[in-house]
């Protein structure tokens, strides 16, 4: 009969950032064994908490199932001699399967004849193949950073201290890591100290219950939640909404009671940022919110163990903390608003900025450098980009202050911050604040204006010189974050539609960087010793400092961010890439083109450019030029079309430099009907070399006007045909 | 809570508890170090197979930590409470929870976790997974199993446990200051130690002859080479002890550049290597 089976691995706590994964690793791999050893089951289930990882297999049967192969033997010439007597092949491979050598048979293979054999594996039962399977189940778990303990030299997220296995109510023995399995499990360290026998299977989760633990992952989340949102509303407020922290409290306990404290209104003259760090990240408290997202004097937090017992004590004791920690901000604060801003410069000159590329105060400077840039290729005046350059001067300059050297998340935030109290433009610390930004996918962008600027120089120059040094990006390999950063260049240029040209401007940033890389390189020369911190992964320097194959390279890795952006937003991936492989290097104006041609999807126009397209390109392709002589035209058809071509470039240009580019798409298919009727009566492969070249470079001038828009070969599936 | 414990009777109470586990109850080193890990009972007895259970009180001076005596929980000078338990018994977390209970503090009254916190010292080579221990959202006690000491692998594992005393003190006198507690009858904390934290805040980060400290540090640094190649590996350790406390002095000085800083940390974290590697040859654990 099938029964359940209870699997709990009890150990020191394990972090709360890997319980989850675990929960779920181990019902995976606990699942695939099983299968593998072809023991049924109805499901998998499992649980966690910091101290046990817990596994219910419901409904496991109790014996694996019978299995019958069919094993390809020796040929039967191999296995018979000249008399027809078994060979020793023949004999070896029956006995390998425990067959008689007379019950094998032969049969026709790919021309041979082969002898087979058929293998019969009895199951058994599920006592004696727990104790094989479930030891590598745990210990094969991916842990990220493996403690190691024990004469065996074990490894595992922390030591285990015991392991309980019960087949419905028979205890399954087996050993991992020293340790043997039994019926003894450890309640809650403080609500039932000491151990708990577990009868069957089927009473775990209630007897557990009773000795403080709730396993289930799930609930206890529920639990925390609600109880959160019950006591904020006592105070008019909501708990800060917050997945990951709430993840985090759920898995840092056993048995979570809500509890809330309180401080005094007078540190709420901390800006927002700080008091949300201190409570969030040190604390693991949720701050408390009004309506209008002001912090109120009040958090969250959340206690392992009972709801009532003691509570006065462990409420006390984490207000007690938390001064102490908003005494030490408030003390940092007003240190840092003593110094203004820019007496910081000098300083940034000791601290590196990426390992090969000089300090922070390089950076500024190459920030103030892009940023004017930027601002020129936008055709601002310089007292538009006035605070922009203010900006970039000083965007760095918070992280040589006491708090972000504190709460180094705060980077930005606290610049902005400390600029504003300092008297500096509005708009200037707004750039200051906003220059990280997107943070992440989902992140805001900065504003339009200063801020947008900035974020897209500091973007730019980690990206370039990060590319110069080296750095590689690949599948999870990715410290600097360059992804997240040509995303948020891909992002802020084409949401702002800032008419950027990327070729120039990645040019303008790789110059700078290399630059960067051969100063530094030089002063390391003069300068033993100096060991920075942060150091991209790469080969050397040296290699990445071809400027051409610098700027192709950081432009693929953009353009590729582009075609995810422009893809998330549900353009199809063939108009995506049309585009991009067009050439058009002013990427704001990618989406515009995308869209476009993704309005044609299903009509004649559609056909009618793809066609225009085909048909002129490869033939264009060819041209040595694009001068057409008059004189050297022949056929009416030909003399159409170029007339044609040459009364619409004008508008075809001004259509395309406007972005008004379904016009332009509607002259391209106009242009079909021309096309056919010149290439359907006229040899362009003219035996006369001058007539054909003169044919050739017409189709150029034509095709020009298609492949600057897009390469249509992407959107040929579209047309149904190919 | 039961009985008032002040400061003396918290240290004696960790000191009879371990002591009855079996722990040897070590005593102070008398060179300056950040940490208790760094006196030598720890640093070279977790090298090598022998087991070696102990415990001790450590004064630890971290001038960047200093505020000036105004902060009510920081200070560039305080003392730790050290145990080191090699190998570590399958309870010793369990253990730790009984000796806070022999302080009164009763942990159904309480919320103690043990929250993740992967120690490293750079200087000392030394690395170990762990925790924080909250007790009611207050860190107290840094409880790490070593894996590694000297830049060593080390075999079998010591777990390492380090109160906080002052902190743990405060909370069981039920006083928000640690200038506030109560050393002994009618004795408080601040009495003894504000004058001496005021003076040394002003010196750590306003006064240090930077100059003086650098020759000093470049002055040790070759002396506890020098050391090592005669084998002299105690006395070439407090050399480098020395050094440490001398970079923590010109860092809260703030004379140290990132890439100075950086460079500083690797020449002690060489000379505590080199301790250990000759300590194990001379002891011929290196062996296999």
């Amino acid at each position: 009969m099938n029964q359940d089976l209870l699997f709990e691995i009890g150990s020191d706590e394990i972090p709360a950032r890997y319980l989850l994964p675990a929960i779920k690793g181990i019902r995976e791999r606990t699942a695939e064994a099983l299968e593998k050893a072809r023991l049924g089951f109805d499901c998998v289930e499992s649980y966690g908490t910091p101290r046990r990882l817990v596994v219910y297999v419901k409904g496991l049967a109790p014996r694996s199932t019978d299995i019958t192969t069919k094993v390809r033997g020796p040929s039967k010439k191999a296995a018979f001699d000249s008399e027809s007597k078994p060979t020793r092949a023949l004999l070896g491979f029956s006995r390998s399967l425990g067959i008689d050598p007379s019950d094998a048979v032969i049969e026709e293979e790919s021309g041979g004849e082969y002898i087979y054999g058929f293998k019969h594996e009895s199951g058994r039962p599920v006592e004696e193949i727990l104790p094989e399977i479930l030891p590598s189940v745990v210990m094969g778990m991916d842990c990220p950073h493996p403690l190691r303990w024990g004469e065996g030299d074990w490894r595992w997220y922390r030591p285990i201290r015991w392991l309980v296995c019960l087949y419905g109510e028979h205890p399954v023995s087996l050993e991992i890591a020293g340790v043997k399995s039994g019926r003894t499990s450890f309640g809650h360290r403080t609500l039932h100290p000491g151990h708990v026998e577990i009868t069957s299977a089927s009473s775990y989760f209630e007897t557990i219950e009773d000795a403080g633990v709730i396993v289930d992952h799930n609930r206890r989340r529920e639990i925390i939640l609600t109880g959160a949102r019950a006591l904020a509303g006592e105070i008019s407020g909501e708990p800060l909404d917050d997945k990951g922290l709430l993840d985090e409290v759920s898995c840092l306990c056993e048995h979570p009671a809500v509890f809330r404290g309180g401080f005094s209104p007078g540190y709420l003259r901390l800006p927002k940022e700080v008091l949300i760090t201190v409570m969030r990240h040190h604390q693991r408290y949720f701050p408390i919110l009004d309506k209008d997202g002001n912090v109120l004097p009040g958090f969250i937090g959340v206690r392992d163990g009972s709801a009532t017992y003691g509570m006065d004590n462990v409420r006390k004791g984490n207000q007690w903390v938390l001064v102490a920690r908003l005494e030490d901000a408030l003390f940092f604060y007003s240190q840092d608003l003593n110094i203004p801003l820019a007496d910081r410069l000098p300083e940034l000159k000791g601290v590196y900025f990426l390992r090969g590329a000089g300090t922070l105060w390089n950076k500024a400077h190459r920030l103030v450098d892009i940023t004017a840039y930027l601002g020129r290729s936008l055709g601002l005046s310089d007292t538009e980009m006035e605070p922009a350059l203010e900006a970039a001067r000083l965007a760095k300059c918070d992280l040589v202050t006491l708090l972000v050297r504190e709460l180094p998340e705060l980077e930005g935030i606290m610049g902005g911050h400390y600029a504003r109290a300092q008297g500096a433009d509005q708009e200037v610390a707004e750039a200051i604040s906003q220059h990280y930004m997107p943070k992440g996918a989902g992140d805001k962008l900065p504003h339009k204006g200063a801020g947008a600027l900035v974020a897209l120089a500091d973007k730019l120059d980690t990206l370039s010189v990060a590319f110069a040094l080296g750095t590689q990006v690949s599948g999870s390999q990715d410290p600097l974050g360059l992804r997240r950063a040509a995303t948020g260049v891909a992002n802020i240029i084409m949401s702002h539609g800032y008419d950027l040209n990327l070729d120039k401007v990645l040019k303008f940033t790789a110059e700078l960087a290399v630059g960067a890389v051969k100063q530094d390189r030089d002063e390391q020369g003069n300068q033993l010793g100096r060991q920075p911190g942060r150091q991209p992964k790469g080969g050397k320097p040296g290699k990445h400092l071809d400027e051409a194959s610098l700027i192709h390279n950081l432009k693929q890795f953009i353009l590729y961010r582009v075609e995810a952006l422009l893809f998330e937003q549900g353009l199809p991936i063939e108009m995506i890439r049309g585009v991009i492989s067009g050439g058009e290097t002013r990427i704001a104006r990618l989406p515009h083109m995308a869209r476009a041609l993704a309005a044609l999807v299903g009509t004649e126009d559609l056909d009618n450019v793809v066609t225009g397209w085909r048909r002129t390109s490869v033939l264009g392709s060819k041209a040595q030029g694009r001068q057409v002589a008059e004189e050297l035209l022949v056929e009416e058809s030909e003399k159409q079309l170029c007339h044609l071509i040459e009364s619409k470039s004008a508008l075809m240009d001004e259509l395309f430099d406007n972005k008004k580019y379904e016009e332009y798409l509607e002259e391209l298919s106009a242009l079909r009907v021309p096309i056919d009727s010149c290439l359907d009566n006229v040899l362009i492969m003219a035996e006369d070399e001058a007539l054909k070249q003169n044919r050739l470079n017409l189709l150029g001038l034509v095709s020009d006007m298609f492949t600057r828009f897009a390469d249509f070969s992407y959107v040929l599936p579209l047309t149904g045909k190919n | 809570m039961g009985e008032f414990l002040y400061f003396q009777d918290v240290i004696r109470a960790l000191q009879d508890f371990w002591a009855e586990q079996g722990c040897y109850i070590g005593q102070p080193y008398d060179i300056e170090k950040g940490a208790g890990t760094m006196n030598p009972l720890t640093f070279f007895y977790v090298l090598g197979p022998d087991p070696w259970n102990m415990a001790y009180v450590e004064p630890c001076r971290r001038p960047q930590d200093a505020r000036y005596g105004d902060n009510p929980n920081r200070m560039g000078h305080y003392y730790q409470f050290q145990v080191i338990l090699k190998p570590p018994p399958d309870n010793v977390v369990e253990l730790y929870i009984d000796s806070l209970e022999r302080l009164g503090i009763d942990r159904r009254n309480h919320d103690i976790r043990l929250v993740e916190d992967n120690w490293e010292s750079p200087t000392l080579g030394a690395a170990g997974l762990g925790w924080e221990v909250w007790l009611d959202g207050m860190e107290i006690t840094q409880f790490t199993y070593f894996q590694e000491m000297g830049g060593l692998e080390i075999k079998p594992i010591a777990a390492e446990l380090t109160y906080g005393l002052e902190r743990l003190t405060a909370y069981i006198q039920n006083v928000d200051n640690v200038w506030d507690i109560q050393v002994s009858p009618g004795i408080t904390y601040g009495r003894i130690f504000l004058d001496q934290e005021r003076q040394n805040s002003v010196y750590g980060f306003e006064v240090a002859d930077i100059e003086f400290l650098r020759k000093q540090f470049a002055g040790y640094e070759e002396e506890s080479g020098a050391l090592n190649a005669k084998g002299l590996v105690r006395p070439a350790y407090d050399c480098a002890l020395k050094c440490s406390h001398i970079f923590n002095l010109l860092d809260a000085r703030g004379a140290l550049s990132v890439a100075e800083r950086q460079n500083y940390i690797a020449r002690i974290r060489n000379l505590t290597r080199q301790c250990a590697h000759k300590y194990m040859s001379l002891r011929g654990f290196d062996k296999k």
